[in-house]
């Protein structure tokens, strides 16, 4: 029984791990994956992000309030709003919305919009932050 | 196959089943809250992996923390080896069902792949025959030799597949440090932008060029070298040593921290563990004595 499980099941299970590396090598889930996160070639990211309006100026909203505390969740929140189009992003944008206007440390907050730009990530620490493209895709008021 | 079937301590599984436990639980404990924040994501955004894949909605909240819950209380039970037979299937299966579950919403995390691989491997192996309530062993046998194995190989396969990736998906700019460069300059940029926290060294270092080349070959050496470590222990030590130093230097310049890698508990099978249990006893006794001496003074 033991030869069995350790041949069978042991084995077999490091075989099974092992299948993505003989398959596509972007495809990822859990817990099975080929491990692609920091293998992909990066270029210039477009950055889809949230920003709170006040009177005086645009401020980022951090991933708390965008996806509950994970920058990654808030990153793939965000992204996956502005790819599947307006009706996503006005729910996204009305729920962060609701949550801003209970949040005192937002009171300023008059706006919430989505917002995508594009980045040279390496310009951005060698020659400075400015964004090289910026697009507005969507906004919507904060009701208190 | 004497490698895979080899003879070895009934203390030594059990120590193992106890390490990657005690991880596992903390895990949860200390997570719990993001964890358990899906419950306020929108249902559009439920995108299921692993087992979650059974599911065509999300769950209703009260079984999202009922899932939790259930992880804590039979990781609590197969730590201890209460019930090991029944207890540790379900905590294997628990933890891939609430972490599954968690990356589940567009984002795969990959920090808690290994933990749960080694939780589904020490399932279903006799990692309870000592160091349990009523078992005591000190049988050194193969049926203890293959799980022990199992949990080393399938450590040294993560890595080798993430080494492949890197080799197939980035090839000449991953040698040349170009993608690591671009990596870490964009991980560090997205953070920034998103108001998290970021590495400030990283942020520094992607300033020069020229440390990345020798990082990049650093990073590819170690993981495609990973079989190595299933060797001996002289070499799964310096190996071990050379991951975590990865695993750090990933944090320090990410700020992307891997806690099963860098707790150690994930390299714990390349040990033989049953050498620590002597001074882990005495330890134990000097403990109770200076406590018992302690009450006395008082």
């Amino acid at each position: 029984m033991s030869r069995i499980l350790a041949y069978g099941f042991g084995l077999g299970l490091v075989a099974l791990v092992a299948a993505p590396g003989f398959g596509d090598p972007t495809d990822d889930s859990y817990p099975l994956s080929t491990y692609p996160m920091f293998a992909r070639p990066r270029g210039k990211p477009t950055l889809s992000f949230v920003e709170g309006v006040t009177e005086a100026a645009a401020l980022r909203l951090p991933p708390e309030i965008v996806a509950h505390n994970e920058i990654m969740q808030a990153v793939a929140t965000v992204k996956r709003a502005v790819m599947a189009g307006p009706e996503a992003m006005d729910r996204l944008c009305t729920r962060i919305a609701a949550d801003v206007a209970s949040d005192a440390a937002y009171a300023p907050v008059r706006e919430v919009r989505i917002v995508s730009a594009r980045f040279d990530p390496i310009r951005y620490f060698t020659e400075g932050p400015e964004p090289e493209e910026r697009h507005e895709h969507f906004r919507c008021p904060v009701r208190r | 196959m004497s490698f895979w079937y080899a003879p070895m301590p009934a203390t030594r599984l059990a120590l193992l089943r106890i390490g990657v436990g005690l991880y596992a639980l903390a895990y949860l404990l200390i997570r719990a809250l993001p964890l358990t924040s899906v419950v306020r994501f929108s249902p559009a955004e439920f995108a299921p992996v692993g087992p979650v894949q059974l599911l065509d909605a999300p769950l209703p909240s009260w079984a999202v923390y009922g899932a939790l819950a259930f992880a804590l209380v039979s990781g609590g039970a197969s730590t201890v080896g209460y019930a090991y037979r029944i207890t540790a299937p379900l905590f294997a299966f628990a933890f891939l069902w609430v972490t599954s579950y968690r990356s589940s919403w567009g984002m795969v995390f990959h920090t808690e792949n290994i933990c749960a691989l080694h939780l589904i491997a020490l399932a279903f192996a006799p990692a309870a025959d000592t160091l349990a309530p009523g078992r005591t062993s000190d049988e050194v046998s193969t049926k203890y030799g293959w799980p022990v194995r199992t949990v080393a190989a399938l450590t040294v396969v993560t890595y080798v597949l993430a080494g492949v990736a890197k080799l197939r998906l980035g090839g000449a700019a991953w040698v040349d440090g170009a993608l690591l460069r671009a990596q870490v300059a964009y991980d560090n940029v997205r953070k920034i932008e998103l108001g998290a926290t970021h590495a400030p060294l990283g942020a520094w270092l992607v300033t020069f060029s020229w440390p990345f080349k020798t990082l990049a070959w650093m990073s590819l050496l170690l993981e495609l070298g990973a079989p190595l470590a299933l060797l001996n222990t002289r070499v799964a030590l310096g190996w071990v040593l050379g991951a975590w130093g990865f695993h750090l230097g990933v944090a320090l310049l990410m700020a992307i921290g891997f806690p099963y890698q860098l707790s150690f508990a994930a390299y714990l099978a390349f040990f033989p563990l049953e050498r620590a249990l002597p001074t882990l006893r005495r330890l134990r006794q000097h403990r109770a004595t200076s406590g018992h001496v302690d009450a006395h003074d008082t």
